[in-house]
């Protein structure tokens, strides 16, 4: 005979179901795990515009500035932490570069950057693994972050 | 032709139709928030709100649904221009004070439907039939139609601070307060 769905739980039933979530606790997300590799992902990110966009810019014979400036982002459930935009300027390139956060939809951060004044979005689609946001809507594609593809935000 | 065109929608309609996508908007954008937070990578292909922080999608909510308001507005309003116009033309008695005044300022073309009739026109008429009674139901109309035009003529124009009010709520608010002042104006035009 077929049993009706029941709707109404046991104390006993209530008390595994407790006991359950707390053990599936355990695949809760690390914030704190979280908030060491965004940072670090900021880091290398940053160091890939040293090696790549300073270090060209220097090489062509411009005088380059680059400066860092605190700042403090606040993400639920990760809360206050400090980190740094990023400015490079020389000859022809002016870019900023302004960390959003780590909890974004499709991705696991984002930095915004400004680019001879068009605003691209960098997006982290794997660990380590950043790349430049593409158009809007249906025609959004994500493509890898190198100097030709930069060089196309530049003209 | 005396009949009331079928496509007119009703307050009722418009009403449903307007809270349930504003809903939807609301629990859509509230779900990836949700899921954002819960570290849960979302790849989903046209996603409106692809790489975007939660602090991201409540500004683009907020204006969807800003502009949900505005659409809805302005069909709530086009509707009641249509119910209006029916009014007029078939419902007002001849007896009434109102209808001389609607003989005033309107052509026997206008009236007859040979040529338009318009909230120019019920503006007009407002004027005198309203204005006396209520200065500030008439001039919530006029500041009304004054939106309308925004809202219809491609918002070409800065829109003035004193017609942000207008949400969907307002505008029904204001033209059933006007309706209340035309005798013999039938619930089916609600």
């Amino acid at each position: 005979m077929e049993t009706r769905k029941k709707t109404v739980k046991t104390f006993k039933e209530f008390l595994s179901e407790k006991k359950n979530t707390q053990d599936g606790n355990k695949d809760k997300v690390d914030w704190h795990e979280r908030k060491l590799k965004w940072l670090e992902s900021i880091d290398l990110l940053y160091r890939w515009f040293d090696d790549n966009v300073s270090k060209s810019l220097k090489e062509s014979g411009y005088d380059v500035k680059s400066s860092l400036e605190k700042i403090t982002l606040y993400e639920d459930y990760i809360g206050s932490y400090e980190t740094e935009n990023y400015f490079i300027e020389g000859g022809p390139v002016s870019l900023k570069l302004f960390p959003a956060g780590t909890l974004i939809i499709g991705a696991f951060g984002k930095v915004n950057m400004q680019i001879n004044g068009n605003t691209v979005k960098l997006v982290l689609e794997d660990w380590g693994k950043w790349k430049i946001v593409d158009g809007i809507g249906s025609s959004m594609r994500l493509r890898d972050l190198s100097e030709e593809h930069l060089v196309k935000y530049l003209d | 032709m005396d009949k009331i065109s079928p496509h007119i929608k009703r307050y009722k309609d418009i009403e449903t139709e307007f809270k349930f996508t504003f809903r939807q908007i609301e629990e859509v954008s509230n779900r990836f928030i949700r899921r954002v937070n819960k570290g849960t990578l979302i790849r989903e292909k046209n996603n409106p709100f692809a790489f975007c922080t939660p602090s991201e999608i409540r500004e683009i909510k907020g204006l969807i649904q800003l502009e949900l308001e505005r659409k809805y507005c302005l069909e709530l309003i086009a509707a009641y221009e249509a119910k209006l116009v029916y009014y007029f033309r078939h419902k007002l008695k001849r007896n009434h004070a109102l209808h001389s005044i609607y003989v005033s300022k309107t052509t026997a073309n206008e009236r007859r439907g040979m040529k338009p009739l318009m909230f120019r026109h019920i503006a007009g008429i407002s004027k005198e039939a309203v204005k006396p009674l209520n200065n500030m139901v008439y001039a919530n109309f006029i500041n009304l139609i004054e939106y309308r035009n925004w809202l219809a003529h491609g918002r070409g124009w800065p829109l003035e601070n004193h017609l942000n009010k207008f949400d969907f709520n307002n505008t029904y608010n204001t033209l059933s307060k006007l309706t209340s002042y035309f005798p013999n104006y039938p619930m089916q035009l609600h």
